[in-house]
């Protein structure tokens, strides 16, 4: 009898030193070789790798008898995960049983990560389930886990509205962009400034479907190479209004000490526009547009305050939903764990009930060719009889047996003890299941908590 | 009353309780889900309700409360046809219950007279310019309504992106963006100024075929018969209404392809050009009551 284990760090136990040490020089083939000695180890395992974690589930014996042999696997786990930074070894954690598999439900639910909620986390996961699937190291312990866990997840994306509203200055300035004009494909976006935050802002915009990106910048250069990252055209400072006049979507982020875009700038602009909408966000400190252009009509202007106010503020509404989301993984937890109980126990129950109606049957058998006389009748009363002797001598240890798997712990223990007393052979272990493909919007490649 | 009424009544109440219930929360699926199909309910009893109606000689042509009991449905049945791939609570709140005043209100008050003209009080049956004005005003009207219920969308939701609040959908999908109603609007006083149109075009020629009340007959005029029905006509308020909507739309229309008039300044337009063209029928509806 195995349980589930996990031993990891994340950003909860690590800092971002350690755990940027442990993802650089990390690369495809090394954790493919982590996996397959994990595997080795424990007989299953699957390795899970994001910027903000790092974790190693597998399986190891529950009894007893075989704790101590347990934990020196874990020992030479711990070593295996830590391998490229040995020092991130005091920042592990390890759980095993109901709390890993709760753990694993929370993670693959998004509500152990750094922004609660993101949607990453449950590609991620599914991707590492895939890994571990084509590696040939999921086993019946992590078979039964893994997938439960994604349902959980699923459970708790449909029930909560955990990921529903932005979470980032980026996102939020996609739905804004949403809200004004629906389908972004064919809205050119102009950004003024080559910032990283511009970029990030231009990035989850191309993501969301715009393609034309029109970069202005003081140093051409940096306003050409951006474009060359995200697929658009550079364009010279002087060139800012009647850039202007063809975009959807503004984001400025200069250094400009002074605004750029003053009020009479986009009036005209407006003017020229025919009143065509205009979004404009500005995450420049200090700000490169003057505040009195929002009030013009058909012009919605986000500073930086503005978009932190609408983050933070959804931010506090995943965290209500996150309770919500608590309760459904408990819920799930006790469900799948009183599954397991139950499912502890039914093999050996019916390995028992073979062998013995087996032995008594084998005893009918040698006995009736030395009865002559018997008609048929007689002969399935006899054949009877060994039936019934066999069902009421069971019928005392598989009611405990039963009554043990409710208990923590009880159910395994019995079972096992069972198992030895009767020689019993151990269950086959299943095939595994093939993850499902990721039709969702959680993206394998991003990184967690993003 | 029509037998079904009750029925469509409730129907119709409890959809639009759903799409209130949505418009304030959001995060709740089901009484998005719920809203359309109970919408529908009330849809078809509403049409059957019609249909025994006309069965009974009280076809929307016969008078202006049947004609306001017909725009009403107009206006809604063009709800899930708009809305059906992406529901649409907010519209749902708006338009359910001014539809729900008015079919209460026709209901409620007295029938008053049929639609006067010399065909129908001779015979009793409309002429099919008459009926061609009837239908074509009332379908005007509810493209109008629709129209405006996407104006009042728009002005919400431009608002809340105007204070910098940004709807917290919590699970449920966004609705339309600003350029999406607004292409709505558009749509609906385009299709609407067209049916309006020839509701305006028949009604004169209607208006002119009819005898003038005899106290401009024996007042003293010296015009000539023509220019005095014309002076006749643009006395009469339902006329000047009717003609201040027409006004009002089509100088939206060009507003915006020649000045790119568009967003909250067309959205309050429409709603203005929305409360004439009601006016209209209320015209209609106090001058049945008064029998003239």
């Amino acid at each position: 009898m195995s349980q589930l284990f996990v031993i990891g760090l994340s950003h909860r136990t690590a800092p971002v030193e350690i755990r940027e040490a442990l993802a650089q020089g990390v690369d495809d083939a090394l954790r493919l070789r982590q996996l397959r000695a994990a595997a080795a180890l424990c007989g299953e395992a699957m390795l899970i790798s994001t910027c903000n974690r790092v974790e190693l589930y597998g399986a190891l014996p529950r009894l007893r008898a075989a704790e101590r042999e347990a934990l020196a696997r874990l020992e030479q786990l711990s070593a295996l995960l830590v391998e490229p930074q040995p020092a991130a070894g005091k920042h592990l954690y390890q759980l095993a049983g109901e709390e890993a598999l709760r753990h694993l439900f929370r993670v693959t639910s998004s509500l152990d990560s750094m922004v609660v909620g993101e949607p990453q986390i449950l590609g991620q996961v599914k991707s590492a389930y895939r890994t571990a699937s084509s590696a040939g190291t999921i086993g019946t312990v992590l078979n039964a886990a893994v997938p439960r866990a994604f349902a959980v997840a699923k459970r708790v994306r449909t029930e909560t509205a955990i990921g529903q509203s932005a979470a980032s200055v980026a996102s939020v300035a996609v739905e804004l962009a949403q809200q004004v004009f629906g389908e972004l494909r064919g809205q050119p976006v102009l950004l003024v400034g080559a910032g990283k935050m511009a970029e990030l802002c231009a990035r989850h915009l191309r993501e969301a479907g715009a393609t034309d990106f029109l970069i202005v910048n003081r140093t051409l250069q940096r306003a050409s190479d951006l474009a060359g990252r995200l697929g658009g055209s550079a364009h010279e400072l002087s060139e800012l209004e009647p850039l202007l006049g063809r975009a959807a979507v503004a984001i400025c982020s200069t250094g400009a000490q002074q605004p750029l875009l003053r009020a009479e700038l986009v009036a005209r602009v407006m003017k020229a526009r025919r009143g065509r909408w205009l979004l404009l966000i500005d995450i420049a400190v200090p700000r490169d547009i003057e505040p009195q252009v929002a009030k013009l009509d058909n012009v919605y202007l986000y500073d930086i305050d503005a978009l932190s106010a609408v983050v933070s503020g959804n931010l506090n509404d995943r965290q209500r939903a996150a309770a919500t989301a608590e309760a459904i993984v408990k819920e799930e937890l006790q469900r799948t764990v009183n599954r397991s109980r139950s499912a502890d126990v039914v093999p050996v129950i019916q390995a028992l009930r073979e062998r013995a109606q087996g032995i008594a049957q084998a005893e009918v058998a040698k006995v009736l060719p030395r009865l002559s006389g018997l008609d048929e009748r007689e002969r399935q009363l006899i054949s009877g009889l060994a039936d019934a002797v066999v069902n009421k001598l069971l019928h005392g240890p598989l009611t405990a047996l039963k009554q043990g798997a409710a208990e923590p712990g009880g159910g395994a223990g019995l079972a096992e003890a069972i198992r030895r007393l009767w020689a019993l052979p151990l269950p086959a272990a299943p095939a595994p299941a093939a993850p499902e493909k990721d039709s969702e919007k959680e993206g394998e490649n991003s990184s967690e908590d993003l | 009353m029509p037998p079904l009424f009750p029925l469509t009544l409730a129907f119709y109440a409890v959809a639009c309780t759903l799409c209130f219930v949505a418009v304030a929360q959001p995060q709740l699926f089901w009484p998005r889900r719920l809203a359309m199909p109970l919408l529908g309910c009330g849809l078809i009893s509403q049409g059957a309700d019609i249909a025994w109606l006309c069965l009974h000689g009280q076809h929307p042509g016969t008078s202006a409360r049947e004609a306001l009991f017909f725009a009403a449905y107009l206006m809604l049945i063009a709800l899930p046809l708009r809305t059906y791939r992406q529901p649409l609570p907010l519209l749902g709140a708006l338009l359910l219950p001014v539809a729900m005043v008015i079919d209460i209100l026709v209901r409620v008050l007295p029938s008053g007279h049929a639609v006067t003209e010399p065909g129908a009080a001779a015979g009793g049956h409309l002429s099919r310019l008459a009926m061609l004005h009837i239908f074509s005003a009332t379908l005007g009207i509810a493209l109008f309504g629709i129209a405006a219920a996407a104006s009042v969308a728009y002005m919400m939701n431009e608002r809340r992106l105007k204070l910098r609040r940004l709807p917290r959908s919590g699970g449920a999908q966004p609705g339309p963006s600003l350029e999406t109603l607004d292409s709505w609007n558009q749509q609906g006083i385009v299709f609407g100024l067209l049916a309006f149109t020839a509701a305006l075009v028949s009604g004169t020629y209607w208006m002119l075929e009819m005898p003038l009340p005899a106290s401009w007959l024996h007042g003293g005029s010296h015009e000539l018969g023509l220019s005095l029905q014309i002076r006749y006509l643009l006395s009469q308020p339902r006329y000047m209404l009717a003609v201040i909507t027409w006004l009002l739309f089509a100088g939206l229309l060009v507003g915006r392809s020649v000045y790119g008039l568009r967003g909250r300044w067309a959205a309050q337009v429409t709603l203005v050009g929305f409360w004439t063209s009601l006016g209209v029928l209320v015209v209609y509806l106090f001058r049945d009551l008064a029998g003239g």
